[in-house]
């Protein structure tokens, strides 16, 4: 936080770690001045603020439009404190104590490619005559618990059984071209705890051909609403390798994955966006083909005391 | 109630020579072995003729400070003819004795006494338990260890020495081996 | 100058020999001896203080005096007694750490090192780092679409483009390089280097292709990835401690004790594992950093375990995943005493092999030049690590477990058996004996040797025998199916572990039965010899190498095992084939095989022997080692071979049956006849032979003891010329001679005295070679000094004369070409004026029972003592001429030799010349030439006391004493 020499520094820091905090929570921390010479100053301000950022897809508006057309952000919170009035901070380090209640409406954290949610926290220590504030700014992490709606639903498993007759864009002609296989498997869940990894299982029963690679895809499907209508772009999050090479038939296979921190968030849906996940499972054989298959997700954060020391399964 | 002290001031020097192994004996009387036990001895002086280096070894393992003067029969050649050590107050000399003419003659070991300037002078050869002290000297002959013939004699009783020396005293103690039986007598000497 | 001086006196001065009562003198001085059976040092009754405080009526304490108590154990060997106690207790702990994983799987490394390498070239990335590790949150966009297919195909282009090839070393030494490259960039905080160097290494053991090589490339890797892992595990561990734990967490800390912060630390490289795209890699990471879940919780070790186990399912090529599984199983070794993960990644391996009936990866490898045995051989480092995993703390039921999923597996693995049957304790193993053998027989010999599981099966019977009524039938069983074996190497492995087996539980005849069995099969491939054809000319190089590297090291083994079992060397001999067995060998093993039987037969405790039959044998072992030696072996090669012959010979032993004792050594003397060391033992022996007949008659011979003791001494006279070493000869003269003596034999004495004589006159001046040459003076004085007093007692010749051999001697001193620059003839003119002043006295100092000497044979003589007078008289002129010689030399070191020299001259005055005369002046002159030569002071010194204690002693020359004591001073 040292910026060069001669240089007073402020410096944000929140009491909690991680810095996760949840809707109701205190949000608490102190700004820290380090000070290398007497300060004189007009006052010590904290702005706390919290946007989703919206941007088009190229794909949808073309490039140039998706350079200047970013959708102005929407304002989730925006909390304004005075920390200190007007006055002088002497040579050292001093701490400006702050503390403000997260309320509203709130959207969890979440980075993506065309939508970002984003909390940050700005202080600044307002300088006399013409220098320049002494400013930081640092982001937060909201997570918003379920609904106790969203918590009361089934745990929805998901069984798939795949086969050459199940695959939807082969026409019925060229099936007789494509070696026989025949695999099953479920999810554990689509509804996902999203602290808890993704849970299966696949068996490949029978396959003529021999397999390269079994594959999962943590995929974000991401809606822009607009005046105009409504851009839905999916993107890979990470791609995870669960099996690899030709592996036994007959033997099952566990399906893992660790739902991604910042990359992931509970399932959102807003008039202006909207945020989901789906999981593909791909299944390539040997000789350059392969098989989807696609499972839209429903996550969810648990409201369980989690803020501190919670321990996340692994 | 009763308690118990142990003696610590023991200087322990074993004497012995003229095993003459393999060619005279194949090895150490095993009642002699059994006295003989690691750790209890500080020094050991041999006359030689321990022969092959694994009788020197076996003296190793009683003590590590092992001195040792070449017999006419020492595969060794790096064993010296003569060899003065100091243990305590005592300066002893050590000749295998082969080449003293005659043979353990008490004026010929004196006169090696007067020129090694030793005041315990040790020699072997004879196969023959002797100690004397003349002109202000002590001498000691162990015999040998393994009861080997002698070139005077076919009938040799097995025998070596242990030194305990205190202060200007030593207590030489002789061990005799007669059939499986071990007969020790002592002597002491005291340096003017 | 001293010299002509001395001389000068010489003239003047005759010798007399002091008279000596050699008896008398020794008895005057001569030590008394008291008993000190009761009480000396060796004993193991010990003296101690015992000091009881007893207090009496009037409160005082009464100390009793020392007493003796009866201890049976003295405070050294009580205390080394204590001491073995408590070391032995540590040993105990030891071994039971030693079995831990780690140890257990560095104990196994080196030999998977060793013995799975290839000479094939192994491919390996050149760019290592350069292509770029998928990062997991690249934004890729997902198209329905074929060009799915073409991403992931670029997704599949992680693997390097560039390649390179090593070989083996080379690739030992790239991935040493790898390690110090991972280590530094950890160093300078380069995380994202570290764990990239880290997944990629882990990458490497994707590749196959090379399979004859891959245990040992998991060994490597998993070398570094263990480095990898301690370092990340250190780092959480000195910054993860609470205030309280300064200096970070102890080795056993508790999960309590760690920082929110080193907790989140953790997460996070958890986090960044758990999205590693490729599965290899990700379970190897994730293993290697296993350990860290202790910053984030104690109890979650079983889940994990189990979670990873499931995961290596994924892999698909079943060597991959057993090797992984290995990697699972040493990791969770340290952290979890629970097995489940381990049975299920057992049971993974069973289903895995089941599936294999028609293996397109046994396809693959034959391609790689492996064979079927080859290719399940290359499993047996993970399976039976993982197996050995399941086996601790083994219970009954686990075993049951065990065995049962393998019978229910239908799957009839030998590989997996083997493993079953190596790790288990036999007390588990060996009641099943009977079933084993025939699961074992079931098996598909092809893919698992079953003489191989047969031998598996017998080191455990080896220690857990069936029980006795089985004992036999088992054996039969078992060599039933072994005896039918093709591979000679499976047969030969299984003949070793039987062997032990029935040397520990059945009969000798048994034995006899296997060995016999044994050369059945070994004999055949003798008969292949080289020929110019090729085809057989390949074969035979081939059955060659199975020889070399197989069949005598096994032979060898059994050899082995049959000696240290039996502990009788008299026992293995006597086995009928035991002695056929060494004939199955070449040169070069026989005679490694003849060295340890020699060597087993020198050190076992028997120390006599006299069993014809042993005898004959261990002869011929003697005779095979002694004839194999040539002119090309090494010093010390001969030098171990002569120790082990002298110790053969030492054993032989014939109680009072001295003839046939004398007549083996001359079948010794046919035979060994090329080391010097041997051939002076046995004269020697002989000589022990002929004084331990003179023992026997009490020094008085019969007829036929005096026949035999010539005949000892002929023995010796017809083999001591064939000793080479000069100096060796000389003394085996000089003993024998002596020993002819004291066996009344005068003529032989005569022979031998004289054959040393005529040898000194042919010695040359130095012995050795370039580096070792020694003169031989100093060794020729000892010897002839010992000369002198062992003539002594040599009775003269009637013709010759009393002093014939002597004078001999004294021409031949005086021939010798001495050294200008040493003292060598003055020394040896001392020993013979010595032996003269001897010769002089009307008692010798010494005799040989029943021997007359010159004593008694020239009593009353005149002629007798006037030859020794003037021979005396010559010698000593002789002497002071070497004295002055010495003090006119130009050599620095030998004139300082002067004094000291003139000092000894003084002292033999004093010892055995009377000092009549001129003697004092002489004496005195002596002194003085000590004390300006250099003579030492303590010399000097002792010499001037000596004279001064006896001018004042009151003895016979005590006032000739005090003339001299006038004439000298300090």
């Amino acid at each position: 936080s040292q910026q060069g020499n001669n240089m007073s520094t402020v410096e944000v820091v929140f009491d909690r770690h991680d810095k996760v905090y949840r809707p109701g929570d205190a949000v608490s921390g102190k700004a820290v001045v380090y000070a290398d010479e007497e300060i004189q100053h007009a006052g010590v301000s904290l702005n706390a603020t919290g946007n989703v950022n919206l941007q088009l897809s190229a794909k949808t508006v073309g490039i140039l439009d998706a350079f200047y057309n970013n959708m102005k952000p929407v304002a989730i919170i925006d909390i304004k404190q005075s920390l200190a009035s007007a006055g002088k901070i002497s040579q050292g380090k001093k701490e400006f104590p702050f503390e403000f209640k997260l309320d509203g409406n709130l959207y969890e954290s979440y980075h993506g490619v065309f939508i970002n949610v984003e909390y940050l926290v700005l202080v600044e220590v307002q300088r006399t005559r013409l220098a320049k504030p002494l400013s930081s700014k640092v982001d937060f992490i909201v997570e918003v618990p379920a609904s106790d709606a969203e918590l009361q639903r089934t745990s929805a498993r998901a069984e798939f059984k795949m086969m050459p007759t199940s695959i939807e864009n082969v026409q019925q002609t060229s099936l007789p071209d494509i070696p026989h296989f025949s695999i099953h498997g479920h999810l554990d869940t689509t509804h996902c705890d999203i602290a808890v990894p993704l849970t299966g299982e696949i068996v490949v029963d029978e396959s003529v051909a021999g397999i390269r690679s079994l594959d999962l895809q943590l995929v974000r499907v991401e809606t822009c609403g607009t005046q105009d209508g409504v851009t839905k772009e999916n993107t890979e999050i990470q791609s995870l390798q669960i099996g690899d090479g030709n592996i036994p038939r007959g033997l099952a296979i566990p399906i893992y994955m660790t739902l991604p921190r910042r990359f992931t968030c509970a399932s959102t849906s807003s008039q202006q966006f909207k945020i989901d996940f789906e999981v593909n499972l791909i299944i390539q054989f040997d000789h350059g083909y392969m098989v989807t298959e696609t499972f839209p997700l429903r996550l969810y954060r648990r409201p369980a005391p989690s803020a501190r020391g919670r321990k996340r399964k692994h | 109630d009763c308690k118990f002290t142990f003696a610590t001031t023991m200087v322990l020097v074993l004497v012995l020579g003229d095993f003459h192994i393999p060619h005279r004996a194949t090895e150490l009387p095993e009642n002699f072995k059994k006295l003989l036990a690691p750790g209890k001895i500080q020094h050991v002086l041999s006359t030689g003729n321990l022969c092959i280096k694994e009788t020197y070894d076996y003296l190793r393992t009683l003590a590590s400070d092992v001195h040792v003067v070449r017999g006419d029969f020492d595969e060794n050649q790096s064993y010296p003819e003569t060899k003065v050590v100091s243990i305590g107050q005592f300066k002893i000399g050590l000749c295998h004795g082969h080449q003293i003419v005659p043979w353990g003659d008490t004026e010929a070991l004196a006169m090696l006494r007067r020129q090694l300037d030793c005041d315990i002078l040790v020699s072997g050869h004879t196969h023959k338990f002797r100690a004397f002290e003349l002109e202000g000297g002590f001498f000691i002959n162990p015999g040998s260890a393994t009861g080997a013939y002698s070139a005077l004699n076919s009938e040799v009783v097995p025998s070596f020495v242990l030194m305990d020396i205190q202060g200007p005293t030593v207590v030489v103690y002789v061990y005799d081996l007669h059939g499986e039986e071990v007969k020790v007598d002592k002597i002491q000497y005291t340096k003017k | 100058n001293f010299g002509d001086f001395v001389a000068c006196n010489m003239v003047q001065f005759e010798w007399n020999p002091k008279e000596r009562e050699y008896e008398r003198e020794i008895a005057s001085v001569e030590a008394t001896r008291q008993d000190a059976f009761s009480s000396h040092p060796l004993s193991h009754r010990i003296t101690v203080k015992k000091r009881h405080s007893v207090t009496d009526s009037t409160g005082k304490d009464i100390q009793t005096a020392s007493t003796v108590i009866e201890n049976p154990l003295d405070p050294l060997t009580s205390m080394s007694s204590a001491q073995n106690m408590t070391t032995s207790g540590n040993i105990v702990l030891e071994e039971e750490e030693g079995t831990g994983g780690e140890a257990e799987w560095e104990r196994r490394r080196e030999g998977i090192l060793a013995k799975y390498t290839t000479t094939a070239q192994i491919a390996f990335a050149k760019n290592f780092l350069d292509h770029n590790v998928s990062t997991p949150i690249a934004p890729k966009k997902v198209e329905r679409s074929k060009m799915r297919l073409a991403q992931l195909e670029d997704g599949e282009s992680d693997q390097p483009r560039e390649v390179g090839y090593l070989t083996a070393a080379e690739y030992i030494a790239r991935i040493r390089e790898l390690t110090e490259d991972l280590k530094r960039a950890w160093k300078n905080e380069e995380r994202v280097k570290t764990l990239k160097l880290a997944i990629q290494s882990a990458k490497l053991l994707g590749d196959t292709s090379v399979l004859s090589f891959y245990p040992s490339m998991f060994v490597l890797v998993t070398d570094l990835l263990n480095t990898f892992g301690q370092l990340i595990f250190d780092r959480l561990r000195r910054k993860g401690g609470n205030s309280s734990a300064i200096g970070g967490l102890t080795d056993e800390f508790d999960t309590d004790a760690v920082t929110e912060q080193a907790r989140e630390t953790c997460r996070n490289w958890f986090f960044k594992v758990a999205s590693i795209r490729e599965l290899l890699p990700r379970v190897y990471i994730e293993l290697a950093i296993l350990k860290c879940y202790r910053f984030i919780s104690d109890s979650e070790f079983p889940n994990v375990l189990n979670r990873i186990s499931a995961t290596i399912r994924g892999l698909g090529h079943p060597v991959v995943a057993a090797y992984a599984r290995c990697y699972l199983a040493q990791k969770g070794y340290e952290l979890t005493f629970q097995k489940e993960y381990l049975m299920s990644a057992y049971k993974d391996t069973l289903f895995t092999f089941q599936k294999m009936t028609d293996d397109s990866f046994l396809e693959a490898a034959r391609r790689q030049g492996i064979s079927t045995q080859q290719y399940w051989t290359l499993y047996a480092p993970a399976l039976d690590y993982v197996v050995h995993c399941i086996a601790r703390h083994p219970t009954k039921g686990g075993f049951q477990d065990l065995v049962q999923a393998f019978h229910r597996s239908k799957l009839h693995s030998g590989v997996v058996l083997n493993a079953i049957l190596c790790s288990y304790p036999p007390e588990f193993v060996s009641p099943h004996a009977l079933a084993l053998i025939v699961v074992i027989k079931q098996m598909d010999e092809s893919s698992f040797s079953q003489a191989y599981l047969l031998s598996s099966l017998g080191k455990c019977l080896v220690k857990h025998p069936p029980v006795e009524e089985q004992r036999l039938v088992v054996l039969n069983d078992v060599w039933k199916v072994v005896t039918k074996s093709e591979n000679i190497q499976d047969y030969l492995g299984a003949a070793v572990v039987y062997v032990e087996y029935i040397l520990k539980y059945l009969s000798d005849r048994d034995v006899n039965a296997i060995l016999n069995d044994v050369m059945k099969h070994v004999k055949p491939l003798h008969g292949v010899h080289v020929s110019s054809d090729e085809k057989t000319k390949a074969r035979a190089e081939e059955t060659q190498r199975l020889l070399s590297d197989c069949v005598y090291p096994s032979l060898y083994a059994i050899i082995t095992k049959i000696l240290n079992n039996m502990n009788d060397f008299a026992r293995a001999v006597s086995l009928d084939k035991f002695m056929s067995l060494l004939e199955l060998f070449d040169k070069r093993w026989k005679y490694d095989a003849c060295k340890f039987l020699l060597e087993q037969f020198s050190k076992c405790e028997d120390n006599i022997v006299s069993d014809p039959v042993l005898i004959y044998s261990v002869f011929n072992i003697a005779k095979y080692l002694h004839d194999s030696l040539d002119y090309l072996s090494f010093e010390d090669e001969r030098k171990q071979v002569g120790k082990l012959i002298i110790s053969f010979i030492r054993k032989v032993h014939f109680g009072r049956d001295l003839e046939q004792w004398l007549s083996f050594l001359v079948d010794c003397r046919r035979v060994f006849i090329q080391l010097d060391p041997v051939k002076a033992f046995m004269v020697m022996s002989v000589c022990e032979l002929s004084m331990r007949t003179r023992a026997i008659v009490k020094g008085r011979h019969t007829k036929k003891t005096a026949a035999f003791v010539k005949g000892c001494m002929a023995y010796c006279h017809i083999s001591i010329p064939s000793i080479e070493d000069p100096f060796t000869r000389l003394h085996a003269n000089l003993l024998c001679g002596q020993v002819a003596l004291a066996n009344q034999c005068l003529t032989q004495g005569d022979t031998f005295f004289k054959a040393a004589i005529t040898l000194v006159q042919d010695l040359p001046e130095a012995l050795g070679s370039d580096v070792t040459l020694r003169s031989v003076e100093d060794d020729l004085v000892s010897f002839l000094s010992s000369f002198a007093a062992a003539l002594v007692v040599t009775p003269g010749h009637p013709e010759h004369g009393a002093c014939y051999l002597v004078k001999g001697l004294l021409t031949v001193v005086n021939a010798f070409p001495w050294d200008a620059s040493s003292d060598g003839k003055i020394r040896v003119l001392f020993a013979l004026l010595r032996l003269f002043s001897a010769y002089a006295q009307k008692k010798l100092p010494y005799h040989i029972d029943s021997l007359e000497s010159n004593d008694t044979m020239f009593a009353g003589d005149a002629a007798y003592r006037e030859e020794v007078v003037a021979t005396s008289n010559g010698i000593l002129e002789e002497i002071l001429n070497e004295l002055a010689r010495i003090g006119e030399t130009t050599n620095p070191v030998l004139k300082r030799r002067q004094g000291p020299l003139a000092l000894d001259v003084f002292n033999i005055l004093l010892a055995f010349g009377s000092l009549e005369g001129k003697g004092v002046k002489l004496a005195a002159n002596l002194f003085g030439l000590a004390k300006k030569g250099g003579a030492t002071s303590s010399y000097l010194r002792n010499s001037y006391n000596v004279v001064e204690l006896r001018s004042v002693s009151g003895g016979p020359r005590a006032y000739t004493y005090g003339e001299l004591l006038q004439k000298i001073s300090l």
